[in-house]
Parts: C-alpha cells; structure tokens; sequence
C-alpha cells in the first residue's frame, strides 16, 4: 500500500520524524512548537472531516473545548489516572455530539452553521458560570505524572499523529464515499437504502470524538485551561487552515495549519494587527486562490500535463 | 362502457395474474391549500410494467414522493410486500426494495461513474469486493463499463439517464420506480432503453413502476397505465383501454396531439 | 404590577434593537442566501462614529447636543453604507449563495475591520452624553425618555421596513428574489443590483440599531458582535428570511432576557433561549415561520 501511495509514506516519515525530535530535542519551546502545529492540524482536519457531509461545523470549538474540560475534571477533580483521564475525553465528546447531532442534523447549511455557532457559545458560557470549573479562569493543574514527563511530548503527538492518519483511512473508506455522497446529493443515498441522518450523525460523532481527544491532549499540554481558549474563534481559525492549504484533500488543512501556526509565531507580538492579517489572508485566500494550495498544486500539475501533451 | 369505467376507475385490474407488492388506497396529498394528490388507489402486480401518465403538474412526482417515502401523505394508506409502509421513512422503504429515480438531479453529479454505483450497493453489500464485482456488472448491463472514472456530470445526456437507473438497480430492487427515465434521450437511445426495461422485468424479474412523458413509448411498453389528472385517477387500464378512453383523449391526448 | 410594567418596557427596549439587527441579518440572508457575521461591524461602526461626530462637535465646537447627535446619525448611516458597499463590491458580490464562502468572508472581514477600530478608536468605552435627558412614569414604572424616544424610532424604522418590504416595487423584488431567484430573473428582476439593495438596506438597519444603541450604553470596538449570537437565535426561532419572524423573535428573546435575567440570572436566561431553540428544532426544524426548506 504504501509503495502505491509515497504521498502517505512521506506523511509518515514526517510523524515519525516529529516524534523523533520530541524524544530527542533538547529544546522544549520548538518542541511545543510542534506540538502546535500537530494539534492545530488536528483541529482542521476534523474540521475538514464535517465538511464533507458539506456541514460548516463550528462546534468543532465546542467539543475542542468539552474534550479539555472532561480531562481537565478527570484529572485534577476526580484525580483518575493519566491515560483514563484522556482516554474519557473523546468518550464524553463523542456522547455528547451525538445527542447535538440527532437534535440539530435535521436541519443543514445555514441553520446548522448558526445553531453549532450558539452551541459553542453557550458551552463557553457553562463554563464561565460553573464554579467547579473554574469559572472565568478556569481550570489548572492537569500534569503527567512524572515517570511520564519526558516522554509527554512524544505522547501528544503520537497521538495527534494517529488521529490525522485515523481520519485520513475514515475518509478513504467507503464510509468515506458515502459521505461525498451525501454533500452532493443526499436524496441518492436516501434512495438506495442510506440512512442519511445516521450517517450525518456518525459523521459528526466521529469528529468530535477526534477533536475531544485533540482537547484533551491540549489540557496535559498546556496544564492551565480557560473558557477564552474555547471560543467560536477556534472553528475560524481551523477553517482558516482548511481555505489556505485546501479543501480537496487532507493534507491540505495539515499544510495550512502549519503554515499559519509558524507564522503565528512571529504575529503574536503584533496586537490587533494580528487579527487584521488573519482576516486579510482569510479573505485573500477566498477570493484569490479559491483552492488554497492543494488547489494550487492540483492546477500547477494539470498545467504542465498539459503542456507536455501540447507539445 | 359505464361497466368497465367503474371497474377501471378504482385503478384495480382483475386480470392481473401477478400478486399484489404494492398497494395504495385513498392516497391524499395536501400542500397548504393545494390539494397535489387526492382519493389515488392503485396496486402495482408482481411482474408487470406499470404507466403512470398524466399532463404537467397531474401529481405523477407527488406520488413518487409518496410511494417512496420521500414526504408523507396526508391521509391514505400504503402497503408493499403485505406491509403497511405509510409514513415509513424513504430508508425503510427503499431497504425493503422500492427503489425510485430522479427526474432532475438524478446523479451524484461530482462522483466518478463507479463511486455513483458504489454507493447504491453499500447497504446490501458489505465487503469491497463484492461492491467492485456488482458494480461491473450493473455499468455493464447500461452499456457504462467503458465510463466507470468518468465524472457523472461530464457523462453525455443519454449515459447520465443509463446511469440513474444502474444506480437504481445496484440497490437491488424488487420494484422499480422509473421518473422519466427517457426525457431527452434520441430516438436510437429511446429504442435501448425501452430493451433495457423489459430485459430488467423478464430477466431480472423487477416489476417496474414507469412515470413517462413519451406516450409512443408508454404505450408500447406498459402493460398497464393509470391515468392521472389534476391529482385524481382519471382512468385506468391496457394501453388499448385508456387510449380510447373519452375523458383520458379530452384531458390529455387531445391537448398534446 | 410596577416591576412587570418596568421589566416589560425593558424587553420592548432592548427588543427594539434586537428587531433592528435581526431584520439586517434576515433581509441580507433571504436575499443572498448568505449569513453575514461581520454584520456586528455595521452596528458597532454606526455607534464609533455616533461617539467620535459628538465628542468633536459637542466638546469642540459646542453644538447642541440633539443637533449633534442628529448629525452624527446621519454620518453613521453614510459612513455604514460606503463600508457597505465596499464590502459588497470587493467581496460579498463573488459569495453570492455561497454560504461556506461567504462564512469565511464574513469572518475574514470581521477580523479585519474590528482589528482597524481597535487601531483607530482604542480599547477605551467612551459615552455620550444624554441626547433628551429627564425620566418619564409610565404605569408606575420609571423610564428616562431617551430610552423611550429609542423604541419609538426603532418601531418607526421597523415598520418602514415591514412598509418597504411588501408595500413597494423593490420590496416585491426582494420577496420575489428570496423567494426563488431564477424565477425573479425570468420575470427581468436585475439579481445583482437587488442583491446590492438588500445588502445596502440590511447594513443600514444594523447602522440604525448601531446609532441608537450609542444613546444609552457605553460604546467599544466590539459592541456589535455581542449581538450576533442573540441575533442567530432570533433568527434560527424565526426562520430565515421572515421579516416578521425576526420581528417576533426579537420580542421574544427580549422577554427572556429581561424576565428571565430578573427572576433567575443572565446566564440562566441566555441558557433558556437555547433550550427554547433546541425544542424548537425537534418540532419544527425550519423556524415558527420559516419555510421548510427542499
């Protein structure tokens, strides 16, 4: 499979690559750098994941957000061990968003866009007002336990690693297929036999589960959580990695997020003028290169093909 | 004549030898105040290819709404294979084997020729293999084998048409619901396709449910038609029966010819 | 009986405003089939202005303040506007029915022009003075008259609106391209210039919402945007694209904000309105008036 695929054998050697320098770095600021971009990655493709039922899903920030808090109260409330504490993650997003999804997947595209962005919203408010989670401040404290420090960065983006490729094989499965399907034309699938809002549902689950471990690896990796972090703000940005790298294959959000997440870097110093070059790429890359680069390279290689054949 | 126009009218035919698979009885279908399908009984028998014909807007797309369970009736039951589907969702029905097309956007438009087919086999069909080998098939039986990466929007008007209907017979029905399965098609494809359908009902064995514009066709094929008008069962019989019919002639033939 | 009568001039009060930004966001979808998030940026630059024209010809020149604040309602509304149609010529005109596209768009341009006021205006709320001053008495409850004065103007400019709507040959165009666009352009309605109208005429109410709001709360750079996720559910519990649903719905998250945020707490309050909106979506998933969509 892979000597079919060098696109995914690269990818591969990427990761390990990635885990490698984790292991062995001795610098943790461009280790948590990594960790960033893996995480920020994450967060597009599961985005990404959504959309190819052809659903704008900015609960993507929400269950981003519930996956960090069920760890962050896994570990520092009930004090469970490191692995279970992650490990509840996924499990209460993913229960969570099925229950979201059977409730709001009878609607689709603008409704859908709006009630994920007042689910995301109101989360955020549940926090702010709960005292057991911290309110406004949040919520501190949640370590590997030591046996486990050295190696928690390799962990994480083992981890993240996983989800990337595990949505990667989700996507070129049949299951997949069908979800293609029914962004182009759900009435096809509803027709011979599909059950259209299931899957959707499926589709949405399964995304959240990935994104609620993304969540929990974020709570271990920064140790101190806060509603701020979990704003609709989130979904923007990780749709901002899936317009600049592309939206016609995987990698794309992986290349966008991290482009951005290195630029970001320099950008925090910046104030406002950080969210005024967000916005401005955001909108050129819309308007300008409508495919972002995968798009780009898609073209730039159906060009030369041509070209070859023109001569 | 009074005799047979009653009989006719209740849309059942007492020569039929086939069982019955499918079976509505008073079907109505409000929008607002719009009354689309109204007092429709029919039954479909096993085996047989059944026209449903009427002018624009007679509610001949309503009832395939209905019978497949893509909007619910207002009032009026349904029943397939001896079973009460009214209300039943359009995943339920189409599992147990009603399988309809599309007049318009019939395609998964953005998908190669063999995803399009594909995915009509995922529900019955469990390993990719299988898929893949049905697949072929079906492509072949529509004259698709030589297409299958082909984008089905890029496909020629006439192949699009052969696709629906792979698609819908990956889905491997019992009954076939055909919605102007030949609008657009030239005259050698009409030929085909009309070949095509009664290879799917003798060899196959699926009874096939036609809604046509084509009267040349309906007439030459269809064992059966029903007559709808303004969302009313206007007549019912043998091709023979319905074109003498006075009331089917001032309704409709006499506006189309 | 003077709480309730307090309370209700409360709801009509905010609900007033809510109605405003509702019907901008409603009008803007049903005629382009778009959702604008940077709709907060027309209210919120409608009240930057409001503040900046006064705090220059009250403090400055030393112009009456009603006059004052007439003027620089005027500016607001031109100010929205020319933003309006810069937005939509160099953007909004390429996303037409392109929700995912114009969600990014909306975005970008939300990021973008929020981070210019925050350069231009900095992070200080400023207020301005009191247009009308004095309290009036209504039923027990007390009232300044100002505030009085801004539910009126609102009602006035809703109703406008409702005139507008489906009263006038470019509110038929409106309807006739909500309702279904081909057919619109079939019967020789110019799409892109209603397009434009709807545009123009939904940034215009959110400036009007903007400007009056200036009246009585302390003005930020992000004043609008605390509107939007109210305005969505308004607009999610009317339907998208009903004039009248935006309308009601305004009036209806209003009254639980303001009962709700008396009796329990805001936050309850707020959690009530999603509630609302999730039993809603189990019984009727296209709004109290929304059409159910194909």
């Amino acid at each position: 499979m892979l000597k079919s695929n060098p696109g995914l054998a690269l990818c591969i050697l990427i990761a390990i690559g990635a885990i490698c320098f984790a292991l062995f770095s001795g610098d943790p600021y461009y280790v948590q750098v990594v960790i960033w971009v893996f995480a920020n990655a994450a967060l597009a493709v599961t985005l990404r994941f959504v959309l190819l039922i052809g659903e704008l899903n900015i609960a993507t920030a929400a269950f981003f957000g519930i996956g960090a808090y069920t760890t962050a109260v896994a570990s520092t409330i009930l004090g469970w061990p490191f692995f279970i504490s992650l490990l509840a993650a996924p499990v209460i997003a993913g229960v969570i968003s099925s229950l979201f999804g059977w409730i709001t997947l009878r609607t689709k595209g603008p409704y859908f866009l709006l009630i994920s962005f007042a689910f995301t919203e109101i989360v955020r408010l549940i926090y702010t007002k709960t005292e057991a989670l911290g309110g406004n401040s949040g919520m501190i404290g949640m370590f590997p336990p030591m046996e486990l420090d050295a190696y928690f960065p390799a962990i994480a983006i083992s981890i993240l690693a996983a989800i990337l490729f595990g949505l990667y094989a989700a996507e070129r499965s049949n299951l997949g297929r069908v979800f293609k399907a029914i962004k182009n034309n759900e009435d096809i699938p509803r027709s011979v036999g599909l059950n259209v809002i299931g899957l959707k549902i499926l589709c949405l689950v399964i995304a959240s589960t990935a994104v609620g471990l993304v969540g929990g690896v974020h709570a271990y990796t920064n140790s101190v959580i806060a509603p701020a972090d979990f704003t609709y703000f989130v979904a923007v940005l990780a749709l901002a990695y899936v317009k600049i790298g592309g939206e016609g294959h995987i990698v794309g959000p992986i290349i966008g997020a991290t482009i951005l997440t290195l630029a970001g870097q320099f950008l925090h110093s910046f104030g406002p003028y950080e969210n005024i070059f967000y916005g401005a790429i955001i909108i050129g890359a819309l308007l300008l290169v409508p495919g972002g680069i995968v798009g780009l390279g898609v073209r730039f290689k159906a060009g030369t093909l041509m070209g070859r054949a023109g001569r | 004549m009074n005799d047979t126009q009653t009989d006719t009218l209740s849309g059942y035919n007492k020569s039929s030898e086939g069982k019955i698979l499918l079976k509505a009885e008073s079907l109505e279908r409000k929008f607002g105040g719009l009354t689309a399908v109204a007092d429709f009984s029919f039954e479909l028998h096993e085996g047989e290819i059944l026209g449903l014909i009427g002018p624009n807007g007679a509610g001949k797309s309503t009832t395939f709404n209905l019978i497949s369970g893509f909007i619910p009736p207002t009032s009026g039951t349904l029943s397939f294979l001896d079973q009460n589907i009214t209300s039943k969702s359009a995943t339920y029905i189409s599992r147990m084997g009603l399988i309809r097309t599309f007049q318009h956007e019939s395609l998964l438009s953005e998908m190669s020729v063999a995803d399009n087919i594909i995915i009509a086999t995922t529900h019955r069909l469990k390993t990719a293999a299988a898929r893949q080998e049905k697949m072929r098939e079906m492509a072949k039986l529509t004259g698709l084998e030589d297409y299958l990466k082909v984008t089905a929007s890029s496909l020629p008007h006439g192949l699009q048409r052969m696709l629906s209907i792979a698609i819908a017979l990956a889905a491997e029905p019992k009954v076939l619901c055909l919605d102007e399965p030949l609008t657009g098609l030239q005259g050698s494809e009409v030929k085909a396709a009309l070949d095509l359908f009664e290879m799917i009902r003798s060899e196959l064995g699926i009874t096939i449910l036609l809604v046509e514009h084509n009267m040349r066709a309906v007439m030459r094929i269809c064992d059966r038609i029903l007559v709808l008008n303004h969302g009313r069962l206007l007549a019912a019989g043998t091709p023979e029966e319905v074109s003498q019919n006075d009331l089917v002639i001032e309704a409709y033939l006499g506006h189309k010819k | 009986m003077e709480l309730q009568v307090q309370l209700l001039m409360n709801t009509l009060q905010i609900g007033s405003v809510y109605v405003l930004f509702a019907l901008g966001l409603t009008l803007i979808f049903g005629v382009m089939k778009i959702v604008n998030f940077a709709h907060g940026t027309f209210f919120t630059a409608a009240a930057l202005v409001v503040t900046s024209v006064m705090m220059w010809s009250v403090d400055t020149i030393g112009m009456p303040i009603w006059f004052s604040y007439l003027i620089a309602f005027v500016m607001a509304l031109l100010v929205v506007c020319v933003i309006g149609f810069v937005v939509y010529f160099f953007g909004f005109k390429y996303v037409l029915k392109d929700l995912n596209g114009s969600f990014i768009l909306s975005i970008g341009l939300l990021l973008l022009l929020n981070g210019t006021y925050l350069i231009l205006y900095g992070g200080v709320p400023r207020s301005i003075p009191a247009v009308i001053p004095g309290n009036i008495t209504i039923l027990g409850a007390s009232l300044t008259i100002q505030r009085l004065v801004l539910m009126i103007v609102a009602a006035i400019i809703t109703l406008g609106l409702y005139i507008l709507v489906h009263r006038t040959k470019l509110g038929l165009s409106l309807r006739a391209v909500a309702e279904d666009q081909e057919a619109a352009m079939l019967q020789g309605i110019p799409y892109r210039r209603v397009a434009l109208y709807g545009f123009l005429i939904g940034a215009t109410l959110a400036a009007c919402a903007g400007a009056l709001m200036a009246t009585v709360t302390p003005v930020t750079t992000v004043i609008g945007d605390d509107f939007l996720v109210k305005a969505f559910i308004i607009i999610i519990i009317g339907g998208l694209g009903s004039v009248l649903g935006a309308i009601l719905g305004g009036l209806l998250i209003a009254l639980i904000e303001s009962f709700g945020g008396y009796y329990f707490d805001p936050s309850t309050a707020t959690l009530a309105m999603f509630v609302l909106v999730v039993i809603l979506l189990i019984v009727r998933p296209q709004g109290i008036l929304g059409h159910a969509e194909k």
